[in-house]
């Protein structure tokens, strides 16, 4: 059983298909101009594909890059706005959200900061409620310790609702834990789609004496040449090896950029 | 409804309580006017000639206030995420306003054609723009071809800009080629020792000869080469007398509420292309500055994920 | 109690860090047999794992027999793992204590004593 089910085309996007289960966070990763936004502006039916299909079960909420929002409303009418403009609206979730992280609420939108209109935009898309929240960058304009506070208070909001979250970032070290499913874009393209644990359980960096041969049996990711050694990121390659090459996990980021280089 | 009502104030009210207030100033110059004209002036009152100002322009001030920035606004500074992001849709949303503003559009244009016109006399075709009818019917258009034009330019000074210009255009061409001729025209005929009797307050549309069937017939080209075809005509004999062509006055009524049909249809027709945009996806694609503007905003390649923990 | 962390930066599946952790608080005594571990709520709350991530990893624990979901009430500790009890640590970190100081007074750093462990530890696995 999956929510949110897509097979897209689109000017950046090309031929990306994935499933993806209810209660699962997923994580897209991708550099600039990989097509995250696009496919997610797809996916929130914002834009239409060229071909392909999208299927969402539920009701979805989507917080593009930008955080756009009506700049000389004030809190109120967001959450006034929220109330009026959708069948189903928690306006004491979204005002704890708002409570949460303290956003003056007599300020129009336009006077507060960054990290402030983000949370306005957070609130007024749990507070409808959603079956699929998608979120396009949503800790960019936080600091770093607010973007562990956001990313736990989501996590807790998709434990206690069965929601399934859909973020793009491009920081793959705060994924760790987080996502349970990491999408990889580069050039439109899906380069990676699986469970994290299970891509970093799979991928073995070896490092030994220069050799053109991967050690072990294996799809190899990639492999590095220096002067006296060789590396390589084999998937489904297991830890045993013989001396003298030693073998290691590598960590998601290790692992991303190694994919993302394979690409380029 | 009452969702739209409030959404509609909370982001229109400026516009809203501006296009009253020049419509209630010209509604009191309008009425004001009649008074004069009672004390004897026949020159036009300055306050009537504010309140004819309005009548011209009125729908074209809805149209690029109201119109052209309902939707251009939202294309321009990306709040369409905001606005069609929620459970009602992108339809919907756009049924809503625009009843909402069509209906204070129709109310304040029958305010902005109130009274007796800028002459002090209602029937006379000077005043022609001086009804209720018209005036809703001017607003209609102007907010439906602004609300077009946005969807298009999905830039707010370009669509208000263009929804100007198209608006003056269509408005005059419409009141040049067709507006005399909404009913066929009444002639008035004379023998060569008179001139035809054009009523009193009927606009004159053509003059010319006519022949022994009392129809129009042409000049020929010994005359019309002439300085003066009339004598030239009268000794030819192909013709009989001369016409004129012309639309009585009393018929103004009847010229009004087509004209007030003619541009609701319009209206109509500009709503339903606007919508069918709206439902198959607006027929646009993020322009090149939106792509532009999202890579900049993202500032960290993905293949320098160290740098961005920092 | 145990407060679970996820270290970002390891290679180690934040599921399994998890699942280390309560082994680590198990043997170190901070758990016993009859406790109950956090909700899967409490440990998303206040360490930002994702709770399919905590489900995962208290799913890994059971299977390995160290503790039991009960119904309505939440997962428990049943057993401690390894076959040595708390209790026998205490004379062993002594004995290693003693070593550490022998070590370093021959000159040994903390990367030297880490290697010659690692080298011992996997020696003697096979």
């Amino acid at each position: 059983m999956s929510v949110v089910a897509a097979e897209v085309w689109k000017w950046a996007v090309h031929d990306v298909s994935f499933e993806l289960p209810p209660g699962s966070v997923t994580a897209l990763v991708g550099a600039n101009g990989s097509g995250k936004s696009t496919l997610l502006n797809v996916l929130a039916g914002h834009l239409p594909p060229e071909s392909g299909h999208t299927s969402i079960a539920g009701r979805v909420a989507y917080v593009p890059q930008h955080k756009p929002m009506y700049k000389n409303f004030n809190v109120a009418d967001v959450l006034q706005f929220g109330r009026r403009m959708n069948n189903v609206w928690d306006n004491e979730r979204a005002d704890e959200w708002l409570a949460r992280f303290k956003v003056p609420r007599k300020l129009p939108i336009e006077d507060l900061s960054g990290g402030q209109r983000t949370h306005v935009t957070l609130a007024l898309a749990l507070g409808s409620r959603p079956d699929v929240l998608m979120l396009d960058e949503p800790l960019s304009e936080l600091d770093p310790l607010a973007r562990r506070k956001v990313m736990r208070e989501l996590l807790t909001e998709v434990s206690d609702n069965g929601m399934t979250l859909i973020f793009s970032t491009h920081v793959v070290a705060e994924i760790g834990g987080v996502a349970d499913r990491l999408l990889l874009l580069a050039g439109g393209r899906l380069l990676l789609d699986g469970d994290t644990d299970e891509l970093l359980e799979e991928h073995v960096l070896y490092t030994g004496p220069r050799d053109s041969e991967s050690p072990v049996e294996g799809p190899v990711v990639l492999a590095k040449h220096g002067k006296t050694q060789s590396q390589y990121l084999v998937r489904s390659g297991g830890t045993q090896i013989a001396e003298p090459w030693t073998a290691r996990y590598v960590t998601l980021e290790e692992l991303v950029v190694a994919h993302l280089e394979r690409a380029a | 409804m009452s969702a739209f009502v409030w959404l509609t104030w909370r982001q229109h009210r400026w516009t809203i309580i501006g296009s009253a207030i020049l419509v209630m100033a010209a509604a009191y110059g309008l009425l004001s006017a009649e008074v004069r004209k009672q004390t004897s002036i026949d020159s036009m009152p300055m306050s009537g000639f504010y309140g004819l100002m309005v009548q011209l322009s009125f729908g074209g001030v809805i149209g690029v206030f109201w119109g052209a920035p309902l939707i251009a606004r939202e294309l321009e500074e990306r709040t369409y995420f905001v606005a069609w992001g929620q459970d009602v849709s992108p339809v919907k949303w756009l049924r809503g306003k625009a009843l909402v503003l069509g209906v204070l559009a129709v109310v304040l244009g029958a305010v902005a054609g109130i009274g007796d016109g800028h002459v002090g006399d209602n029937k006379a075709w000077s005043a022609f723009e001086g009804h209720p009818a018209v005036q809703a019917g001017y607003a209609l258009y102007g907010l439906a071809l602004g609300v077009l034009i946005g969807l298009l330019s999905r830039h707010v000074v370009t669509a208000m800009a263009a929804t100007l210009v198209m608006y003056t255009l269509s408005r005059t061409l419409l009141t040049v080629l067709l507006r005399d001729h909404y009913l066929p025209v009444s002639r008035s005929v004379a023998r060569w020792d008179s001139t035809p009797v054009v009523p009193v307050g009927a606009v004159e549309l053509g003059n010319g000869f006519i022949g022994k069937d009392l129809n129009p017939v042409g000049v020929p080209d010994v005359c019309a080469t002439l300085s003066n075809p009339n004598s030239c005509m009268r000794s030819w004999g192909g013709a009989i007398g001369t016409y004129v062509e012309f639309q009585p006055v009393e018929r103004i009524a009847a010229f009004r509420y087509i004209e007030f049909g003619l541009y609701v249809v319009l209206a109509a027709v500009l709503f339903a292309l606007t919508f069918r945009l709206l439902r198959h996806g607006g027929g646009w694609k993020p322009s090149r500055s939106h792509r532009r503007i999202t890579s900049e905003v993202e500032p960290v390649p993905a293949s320098e994920p160290a740098a961005a923990q920092g | 109690m145990v407060e679970f962390h996820v270290d970002r930066g390891s290679g180690l599946p934040a599921y399994l860090q998890l699942g280390q952790q309560v082994r680590e608080a198990l043997r170190l005594g901070w758990l016993q047999p009859g406790d109950r571990l956090p909700t899967v709520r409490d440990v998303v709350a206040t360490s930002g794992v994702n709770a399919n991530t905590v489900l995962k990893a208290y799913r890994e624990l059971e299977l390995a027999g160290l503790v039991e979901a009960r119904q309505g009430s939440g997962t428990f500790v049943k057993a401690s793992p390894g076959s040595a009890a708390p209790e026998d640590f205490d004379p062993l970190r002594a004995t290693l204590a003693v070593w550490v100081t022998e070590a370093r007074s021959a000159g040994l750093e903390d990367e030297d004593i880490y290697a010659l462990l690692r080298e011992v530890l996997s020696g003697g696995a096979q």
